[in-house]
């Protein structure tokens, strides 16, 4: 083809370029979590089924000279290492890891190259023991994309015991990135305590199932907390819960839907909302978004609705048929199978947010009635720890089953009250409640409600 | 004349356009029972204290899995008095708490008859229906699409108040019901006057019903998918404007009964096609001797027209329209029941 008149261009990508490209868009403590995220996969690979997390220990450090991360989770298998974990993007014919969290193949380079300009990788697995440590500005440099393995020895069996046999041990089995030659942007961010308290909370949030089940987490050696994972349950109240099987033409996918309210002593504005899980790990916490239907499918999220807790598990083999963003940070909410599992949560979560507008008003027709004898707090009544209330603490809720939310739906009124008058509270303030008392020449609040209530009346609508 | 003298029975049941309606619902929902006998088919509504629909769902059709659902929560023993039969049973909530909680596993028919204007809370209600039905089951929705009017103004009104012009106040109104996305462009600028408040509720239901086919679709397998298939789009007026619409959820693989159901030979079916507008109630001022006359020249055909000499004393288009609705022309009487 090469002619006179056809000639080639080069467009292939400067590393440069590529590496700008991938690491933009990631926040810092996003690009951590990653490498937190490939621990966890190797953790829950490494496990025998049906055993917890509590054998895993994952330890971070990091200053403003050094990045770290060693695991007991299992290492990188050497085949693994060399024809899949460092490419850029998951080739086509890689397997599945079944349930994984990692997926798009991108997770540990990009957060290598956002961190700094020296790696150092050791991997420990049963059979093989190798090392991995390049300076980032002499691979750009480079004309191959290759990385050099070095050091790679069979693995002796009695060094490598793995965790699953015995009780922990620290680094056996696993898996150990250092990044040093910081970036400078990165040196002073990761130097802050803000940011490292941000970290904290964003891998809490991100693993809070593992961490639930065991996991042992340590930034710097501060151990991170296990979620409270709480829903209120009564004589009158129980939580909702659907399981809905997906079966697409890709795969099988299942959503595992828990709705319910947390006691009077949880209420919190900011940890209303929904939290949604795919494999396993945290991608939207306290979600009161437009993206969980606030505001569309639901009313907009309000103080009313800060009882609120929605969880939503969503499991799938292949982890690419589920609906998350490549920062593990959001819900793809273009994603038809989330659309479908949207659709579910609001109807499951309806009854909920009527409950709480129920008890929203119940909680003011009492403090507006004088006497306390003529309504009963149903609702709040139901809810009293005191009066058998308790709270279902468990990680994915399995004690509660399927089915829709059941709670009271009204406060039963005492004795005769007539329903044919309503009381009107509101407030304004003083100095022009005194104007109107004087233009009307009364001497109570009550009065000016009353008559300036009767004035708009014959005067506008009679 | 009844010895309750209360202003909702006389409305209720003297409502002609109202109770043509439901015969027309009636007789389509007749058509049904290809999908399923009608005994075994629910009813849900909004029954209030008269529970008109209850009464001829359950008496014409045999339906006796009946829920009304009353948000009303301060009377719950005058609406418990006032159930007409033992098989209704009555949920007391918000329509948007109570609906998500029904079981929806039987073929179902529901009337969202709403005694407002279409609001926020009556698209979710639309939205919990059309993911939740399962194929065979008739929704209805019923709408006040009244214009809205500006209050008259006395002179101790602020005078400023008065000067926004009536599309203006419409809209405002409109933006206190629904959310201002939801407002196709063309409309941004109509008065929502006459009918065209109707044309956009219409658009509205009938927007949320197709997004919420498409969401429920979404991920279930091609052998579950279901299709909404409109067939009344009723215009009616007893003083207010109403607007209903209608139509089944029914699996692809369901289609051939639908199609059984020759919803085509009634003559008020409504398909929603794009070039289709509604069907009128007609709601003719003529004297029961008058209609008692006419009926001796229907049904149209066979030798029998309006254009008899008998009938010349009689405004010919009123004759018309009732020639269209007579045999759902409600009997009235004076009784007491």
């Amino acid at each position: 083809m090469d002619n006179e008149t056809n000639q080639r261009v080069d467009a292939r990508p400067t590393k440069g370029f590529f590496i700008h490209m991938l690491t933009r868009d990631v926040p810092l403590d996003k690009a951590i979590i990653d490498l937190v995220d490939n621990s966890v996969d190797g953790a829950r690979r490494m496990r025998s089924p049906g055993d917890d997390f509590s054998k895993y220990v994952i330890n971070i450090s990091c200053d403003e000279g050094q990045f770290s991360i060693q695991d007991n989770c299992g290492g990188i298998p050497l085949d693994v290492a060399k024809n899949y974990a460092f490419r850029f993007g998951r080739p086509s014919d890689a397997p599945h890891e079944l349930n994984s969290i990692g997926q798009f193949g991108v997770g540990m380079k990009r957060t290598i190259f956002k961190l700094g300009q020296h790696f150092y990788i050791k991997s420990t697995t049963q059979e093989h023991i190798f090392e991995i440590e390049q300076s980032v500005d002499i691979w750009i440099k480079a004309n191959d994309w290759d990385f050099e393995i070095k050091n790679v020895k069979q693995a002796d069996p009695a060094m490598t015991e793995s965790p699953t046999s015995g009780s922990i041990v620290p680094i056996s089995v696993g898996t150990e990135i250092k990044i040093t030659r910081l970036h400078e942007s990165v040196k002073e961010v990761l130097g802050r305590t803000e940011f490292k308290n941000q970290l904290i909370t964003d891998i809490e949030m991100a693993h809070a199932l593992p961490i639930s089940d065991g996991l042992q987490i340590t930034i710097n050696g501060e151990r991170l907390r296990p979620f409270d994972f709480s829903l209120l349950k009564s004589d009158q109240i129980t939580p909702a819960r659907e399981i809905v099987p997906y079966d697409l033409s890709a795969g099988k996918v299942k959503a595992d839907i828990v709705v319910g309210i947390v006691e009077e002593k949880s209420r919190s504005l900011a940890e209303g909302g929904w939290y949604i899980f795919c494999n396993g790990r945290m991608i939207r916490a306290a979600d009161q978004s437009k993206d969980t239907g606030w505001g569309g499918e639901l009313n907009k999220y309000h103080p009313d609705y800060a009882y609120f807790r929605g969880f939503v598990f969503l499991e799938a083999e292949d982890p690419s048929l589920l609906p998350w963003t490549t920062t593990k940070s959001n819900v793809d909410v273009d994603s038809k199978l989330y659309r479908a599992v949207r659709q579910k949560m609001c109807n499951l979560a309806l009854p909920v947010l009527g409950f709480l507008r129920n008890l929203a008003k119940e909680k003011s027709a009492l403090s507006d009635l004088k006497d306390s004898d003529e309504m009963e707090p149903t609702l709040q009544n139901a809810m009293n720890p005191e009066l058998g209330a308790t709270t279902i603490k468990q990680s994915r809720f399995t004690d509660i089953p399927p089915a829709t939310f059941a709670a009271p739906r009204a406060s039963v009124s005492k004795g005769s009250k007539d329903s044919s008058v309503r009381s009107i509270q509101y407030t304004r303030p003083v100095a022009k409640i005194e104007k109107v008392m004087r233009s009307l020449g009364v001497k109570s609040a009550k009065e000016v409600g009353e008559q300036t209530f009767d004035y708009y009346l014959s005067n506008e609508c009679e | 004349m009844s010895k309750q003298p209360s202003y909702e029975r006389i409305n209720y049941r003297l409502r002609i356009a109202k109770s043509i309606e439901r015969k027309m619902i009636i007789e389509s929902a007749r058509r049904l029972a290809t999908f399923s006998h009608l005994v075994d088919y629910s009813y849900v509504g909004f029954g209030s204290l008269y529970f008109a629909d209850f009464v001829v769902f359950h008496r014409l059709l045999g339906i006796s899995d009946m829920t009304s659902i009353e948000k009303e929560e301060r009377d719950q023993e005058r609406f418990l008095f006032n159930r007409p039969f033992g098989c209704v049973k009555i949920e007391f909530g918000d329509s948007n708490s109570v609906l998500p909680l029904l079981p929806w596993k039987k073929r179902t028919i529901v009337w969202l008859d709403y005694d407002g204007h279409l609001d926020e809370e009556a698209l979710q209600d639309i939205r919990i229906l059309v993911t939740s039905l399962p194929s065979g089951s008739l929704l209805l929705c019923s709408v006040n699409c009244h214009p809205d009017k500006q209050p008259e103004r006395n002179d101790s009104s602020p005078a400023d108040s008065a000067k926004i012009s009536l599309r203006d106040y419409r809209h405002n109104r409109l933006a206190t019901r629904l959310n201002k996305e939801r407002i196709p462009a063309e409309f941004r600028n109509s008065n929502l006057g006459n009918w065209n408040l109707a044309g956009l509720y219409y658009r509205l239901i009938t927007d949320q019903i197709q997004a919420c086919i498409q969401d429920r679709n979404a991920s279930s397998d091609p052998a579950t998918k279901v299709g909404f298939h409109q067939i009344l789009r009723f215009h009616y007026e007893d003083g207010a404007k109403m607007l209903t619409v209608g139509g089944l959820l029914v699996a692809d693989q369901e289609l051939p009964l639908f199609d059984k159901c020759n919803f085509e030979n009634l003559e008020f079916i409504r398909r929603g096609r794009l070039d289709e507008s509604a069907y009128e109630i007609a709601n003719p001022c003529l004297t029961p001797k008058e209609i008692k006359l006419l009926d001796t020249y229907l049904p149209l055909g066979d030798g029998r027209s309006l254009s008899n000499d008998a009938l010349k004393m009689l405004p010919s288009e009123a004759c018309q329209r009732y020639s269209e609705i007579y045999k759902y022309y409600p009997l009235l009487a004076e009784t007491d029941l």
